[in-house]
């Protein structure tokens, strides 16, 4: 693997068994993070993006789900790769929270209520580098001052109900770099606050990558939250990524008809001058994963959808020039303006 | 304190004046009131018909109670609500009723608001049975058919139950719940806000179309301005139980004159990664609507605020034609 | 993980039932336990046919016989039909034990399959004699068919389980019955009303009085009082009927069972007649509170004057205090502002001072209530009675705390907004929310019933014998101490039973949460 990656998954499958039929969550996912670099996973509801971010962690409740198939090979802080679809439990245990940690959508039910958050910071810091709780409890409060809590000693001995929303997501982040990690998963990290929150805690989370330099995979279904944060974006559709580009490529020059969909779909205020008369929604529902489409799971909703063409075969993830994959047999047809709508 | 109704042109569907919703908080061993969340306070505005006015806010900001007290889902502490000229603040409840005809409500959550235990058919028709409407069963189900068909299902799947159904579909099973009784005024509490994106455009759009075809007037209540700035006519911006600005939604995009506004305009993230705006990020949070601050609610985060702010509660005031705001301070450039 | 909304394509267009039962079979537990029990119920329904000897059948001798040997194999060890041994009580001259012994010189008896025997009638009205097993010799009383040994007073335990299983597994059944139709009423109301104290009457100089009075339609108020003077007959009537109860004299079982049966007729009758007519005019519920105070002035009366009707002299001091109640009544309507009450605190209440007081010795007080020679029936229904009002408090908190949540539902709140009465939200909206926590609540509780009735029993305030039930057969296993389980096992064949019973309405309430939650998918 390339010095400058971390982080290589290719061809990720995750099957969850359930009574009435194997639900292929995520079904050949290949992807990879840079150092230092923040990878957007976009999608909706049932695209696999969480379940793909949980895998990572090997945190697929098993049964009924399963890592079937694929390789994430990780390069840990000791230098060493790993396939981290192979390890066993306990090296998993040291990885957690000490290479990778992980943050969460919902803020309230992530830390435990019946322990101070300073105990609950500290647990980690002693749990992976055997430091003594006073040690501990002295770097978590340096690590709430980080993540600019006020009167960070004070708030050590608070409950987590005692926090708002905000402060809480702040806690969480404090807790997943205290043991300095190298990929930090952020699973929409965002979605549960407000925007003025959102805003502080986007702010906060560039100006800790900054400083300490560990790459992000950022979990989101929120396209403005992607264009803040995101270096390359992966945008996912039923299982599978249909587009993977630069951050600039994926909003300016989307190829796939989903991504295209999503952007038109949403409501843009920086565009209120010319007040768009109409929404373009993408026509439909998002596909039952236990009967998905045949050929491009996307192809029912699609404009560009082309029968005997599109309805055929899964299309391969095809390189449109300067890494830009999209999973598109169309794509050629579209970059040239030359499809025409259905 | 006299009331602050903006004036309107065209006659007002619903009006709202001094409405205050103060829920108590209980406590000790005699369970007697020791505070009160202020969640509305003080809060006037009208709705004229045909328009759809937006309500934004962040959690707290009291948006949701102020549209369940309209519809008196909620009893107000103290104000008044005028529906059509008809003060149906203190109606009592087989008064209520016919009233309840006139309004409706949609929910935030598609798969709260059903219950999972009717099948779509007896969820449509039951505002038709509990109003006595379209006599005999036959011409329920035809109804019950049309509303299906009106909001893009198919009248097909009466029989089925909402948990067979997706989100989006859910959504537009709630809307037509709320039509089905063909009422004149419609608050919409949030209803995209739990929806995937590719989704959410659907029911706006739809919402839009059945605004259009019906005549409907819409209190649509957000926490996503771009939403809000898209469906509105004019936006109302409240904070911690108080309108802070209130103007046509163009106007309040281009031209926002209040610091709150200004400051939530810039915190939304846009999809566009080649935009670089300089972002005023409030510091803070919001604060407890228990004991909100005194003065402006809103001088606590205030970039612009002065020992004034403190002592003064604003009222809110016309600053130009339409356009309201809440604040004592005129002279902060770019904001006037 | 998987949150996406699945649907479309599943289970389409099959009923509600059709998709439970779906469910239902796949739980192989559930099946099992409905089997189990569907046998158990069928065996009670057929004990007569099952047992080879009827009911109260007893033989003193054969005090404690062990199951009666069954051979197969003739002198010769040839396999032959199944036949039993003459057998006698007497001593062992070895172990100086009594005991029973078989001897197949005297006598070999074969069974025969769907034999006539004892007559006994179907249900109580058939006239029959055939019996699964057994044989001519039964009826001649030359030998024995204990299939499961006997009893203390040498009865077959082999049919007394069946016999027994007919107030055993259904005494659970009417007393869940009984205690949940209490339960979800107070339970309900009080969830459905906690924290909003309930408006009954506005005093009739309270100014909004007449503002509410105004806001009937005259057609309302005339309906009201209609209904009032149906309401006033029919409490005349259960007056009569209750002054009659209570006279000690006139004290008969015919009575009790009317005054059961009045009572509830008179009760679904007085609230159809309050909801449907009286409650609509304020006028009439404000004349209803006036006359609740006078019926309650009309109560003291009776009841007293009729427990005392001999002694002389107390009129005076009932007139005054009938005269201070009435007087009460009337300044109450007239001048209180506003009748109130929490509904919630008032019931919840209730149950905490029921709860507080020992089950076991409200059992008893309640019990001893029950007048000494009532036939059988009449005790299984008071005894049902007993049982379900004092259990009835635990069914009506677990109501309330899901009513409570279920109010807060955006569809409860849904419904309110398109007009819908309470009543119509508890019944369609909040309640049917609790069939799933009901159903495990109820099963779980008909086995405490099953124990509960088996209790009182023992202490020989329930079932009595001859009447037999499966906890009261258990205690004579109890009451042999530790020899039950050494020597005399067969007699703990009935707590086998009851534990059978008690396992298979847990899996079958198990099977039955998940086949009716809609949500589970098919």
């Amino acid at each position: 693997m390339d010095e400058n990656r971390l982080v290589e998954v290719k061809d990720l499958e995750v099957h969850f068994f359930t009574d009435d039929g194997v639900v292929k969550a995520v079904d050949g996912v290949s992807f990879h993070i840079n150092k230092g670099e923040t990878l957007a996973v976009v999608g909706e509801s049932g695209s696999g993006k969480s379940v793909t971010s949980l895998a990572m962690m090997r945190l697929i409740p098993t049964p009924p789900g399963k890592i079937v198939g694929g390789q994430m090979l990780f390069r840990g802080k000791d230098g060493k790769l790993r396939d981290l679809a192979k390890e066993d439990e306990a090296t998993m245990r040291r990885i957690r929270g000490n290479d990778i940690a992980m943050i969460f959508q919902e803020p309230m039910t992530s830390l435990n209520p019946v322990y101070t958050v300073g105990d609950q910071i500290a647990e980690a810091i002693v749990l992976h580098q055997g430091k003594s709780r006073k040690e501990a409890l002295e770097q978590a409060a340096e690590m709430l001052d980080l993540v600019g809590i006020p009167e960070p000693r004070k708030r050590l001995a608070n409950y987590p109900h005692q926090m708002s929303g905000g402060m809480r997501q702040r806690v969480m982040i404090a807790m997943a770099l205290s043991c300095n990690p190298s990929l930090l998963i952020a699973d929409e990290p965002t979605t549960a606050l407000d925007v003025t929150i959102q805003a502080q805690i986007l702010e906060l989370m560039k100006k800790l990558q900054e400083e300490i330099g560990m790459s992000i995979l950022f979990i989101t279904h929120n396209l403005g939250v992607v264009a803040e944060m995101a270096d390359r974006v992966v945008v996912m559709y039923a299982g599978r990524a249909v587009e993977e580009a630069d951050v600039v490529p994926t909003f300016k020059k989307p190829l796939h008809p989903y991504t295209m969909g999503l952007l038109n779909s949403v409501p843009r205020l920086d565009l209120a001058a010319a007040h768009q008369q109409r929404l373009e929604a993408i026509p439909g529902n998002v596909p039952n994963p236990l009967d998905l489409p045949p050929g491009c799971a996307f192809h029912p909703r699609c404009k560009f959808y082309k029968p005997g063409l599109c309805d055929q075969e899964i299309p391969a993830l095809q390189d449109a020039g300067g890494g830009h994959m999209v999973r598109c047999v169309r794509w050629a047809e579209i970059e040239r303006g030359e499809a025409v709508e259905a | 304190m006299s009331a602050v109704v903006p004036e309107v042109a065209t006659r007002p569907l619903v009006e709202v004046e001094n409405l205050k919703k103060w829920f108590p908080i209980r406590g000790g061993v005699l369970s007697r009131v020791v505070a009160h969340v202020k969640a509305v306070n003080d809060v006037s505005f009208a709705v004229k018909k045909g328009e759809v006015l937006g309500l934004v806010g962040e959690s707290g900001s009291g948006k949701t109670t102020v549209g369940r007290t309209i519809l008196r889902l909620i009893e107000p502490t103290e104000g008044t609500i005028r529906f059509d000229g008809v003060d149906i603040t203190h109606l009592p409840k087989n008064q209520l009723r016919a009233y309840r005809r006139k309004m409706q409500i949609i929910f935030q959550d598609p798969f709260a608001s059903l219950n999972p235990r009717m099948t779509v058919g007896d969820i449509i028709a039951e505002p038709l049975v509990i109003h006595n409407l379209e006599g005999s069963p036959k011409a329920r189900a035809e109804r019950v058919a049309e509303l299906l068909r009106m909001v893009g299902l198919n009248p097909d799947h009466v029989r089925r139950y909402p948990h067979e159904f997706s989100g989006g579909q859910r959504q537009r099973i709630g809307i037509a719940r709320a039509l089905a009784v063909r009422p004149e005024f419609i608050v919409a509490d949030e209803p995209v806000s739990a929806l995937d994106v590719s989704i959410q455009a659907q029911v706006v759009n739809l919402l839009q179309d059945l605004k259009e075809q019906l005549g409907l007037t819409i209190l649509f209540i957000a926490h996503d301005l771009a939403v809000v700035e898209y469906i509105s006519d004019r936006v109302a911006v409240m904070y911690l139980g108080k309108i802070m600005e209130l103007a046509t939604s163009k106007e309040l995009y281009r031209n926002p004159r209040h610091p709150y506004t200004e400051a939530l305009l810039s915190a939304i993230p846009m999809p566009d990664p080649t935009l670089r705006r300089e972002r005023i990020v409030l510091q803070g949070d919001i604060p407890s609507p228990i004991n909100p601050p005194s003065g402006c609610v809103f001088r606590t985060r205030c970039r612009y605020a002065i020992p004034e702010c403190a002592q003064v509660v604003p009222e809110l005031k016309e600053v130009a034609p339409g356009h309201f705001k809440a604040c004592i301070r005129d002279d902060i450039p770019g904001l006037s | 993980m998987l949150n996406q909304s699945r649907a479309h394509t599943s289970s389409q267009g099959r009923s509600f039932f059709q998709q439970a039962w779906i469910r239902f079979k796949r739980h192989p537990l559930a099946r099992l336990g409905a089997v189990v029990l569907l046998v158990f119920y069928l065996g009670a329904l057929f004990a007569d046919f099952l047992a080879p000897y009827p009911e109260e059948k007893s033989f003193r001798d054969f005090s404690y016989a062990p199951p009666t040997r069954i051979f197969w194999r003739d002198e010769n060890g040839r396999l032959t039909r199944p036949y039993v041994c003459a057998s006698e009580r007497r001593r062992n001259p070895e172990t100086f034990k009594v005991e029973v012994i078989t001897d197949c010189e005297r006598g070999r008896y074969p069974i025969y399959f769907f034999v006539e025997g004892e007559p006994y009638r179907f249900l109580g009205l058939i006239p029959s004699n055939l019996h699964l097993f057994g044989g001519p010799w039964l009826l001649e009383d030359k030998a024995k068919l204990f299939l499961w040994g006997a009893d203390d007073f040498g009865r077959d335990i082999w049919g007394r389980i069946w016999f027994g299983a007919r107030i055993s597994l259904t005494i659970g059944i009417f007393a869940v019955a009984l205690a949940l139709v209490i339960g979800v009423f107070m339970g309900s109301l009080a969830g459905y009303y906690a924290g909003r104290p309930v408006t009954f009457s506005i005093g009739v100089l309270n100014p909004e009085f007449w503002h509410f009075v105004r806001a009937n339609r005259l057609v309302d108020h005339l309906w009201a009082l209609l209904g009032l003077l149906l309401l006033l007959g029919l409490v005349w009537t259960m007056g009569q009927g209750y002054q009659q109860f209570i006279r000690p004299d006139l004290q008969r079982v015919s009575t009790l069972a009317l005054a059961g049966l009045g009572l509830v007729g008179g009760v679904a009758l007085m609230g159809a007649l309050l909801y449907f007519l009286v409650w609509r005019s304020h006028l009439a519920r404000a004349l209803l509170w006036l006359l609740a105070w006078v019926g309650v002035a009309w109560l003291v009366w009776i009841t007293v004057y009729g427990f005392l009707q001999t002694s002389r002299g107390l009129e005076a001091v009932l007139a005054g205090l009938i005269g201070a109640v009435l007087l009460g009544a009337i300044g109450y309507v007239l001048l209180w502002p506003r009748v109130e009450f929490d509904l919630d605190t008032l019931i919840m209440r209730t149950v905490e001072v029921l709860a507080a007081i020992p089950d076991l010795f409200l059992l008893i007080i309640l019990s001893v209530l029950i007048p000494m020679e009532v036939p059988p029936a009449v005790r299984f229904v008071l005894v049902v009675t007993i049982l379900s009002f004092v259990n009835w408090g635990g069914l009506a908190r677990i109501i309330r705390s899901q009513v409570l949540q279920l109010r807060e539902m955006e569809y409860a709140q849904a419904a309110q907004a398109l007009g819908a009465g309470d009543a119509r939200i508890i019944l369609r909206h909040v309640l049917p929310g609790t069939y799933t926590y009901l159903i495990v609540a109820v099963t779980l509780a008909i086995p405490g019933f099953i124990l509960g009735e088996s209790g009182l029993s023992f202490l020989g305030l329930g079932i009595q014998e001859p009447a037999t039930s499966w906890g009261l057969m258990l205690s004579k296993a109890q009451a042999t101490g530790i020899t039950a389980f050494t020597e005399r096992p067969w007699l703990l064949i009935p707590g086998v039973f009851i534990l059978l019973a008690v396992l298979a309405y847990n899996f079958l309430g198990d099977g039955l949460r998940d086949a009716l939650d809609p949500r589970t998918k098919v």
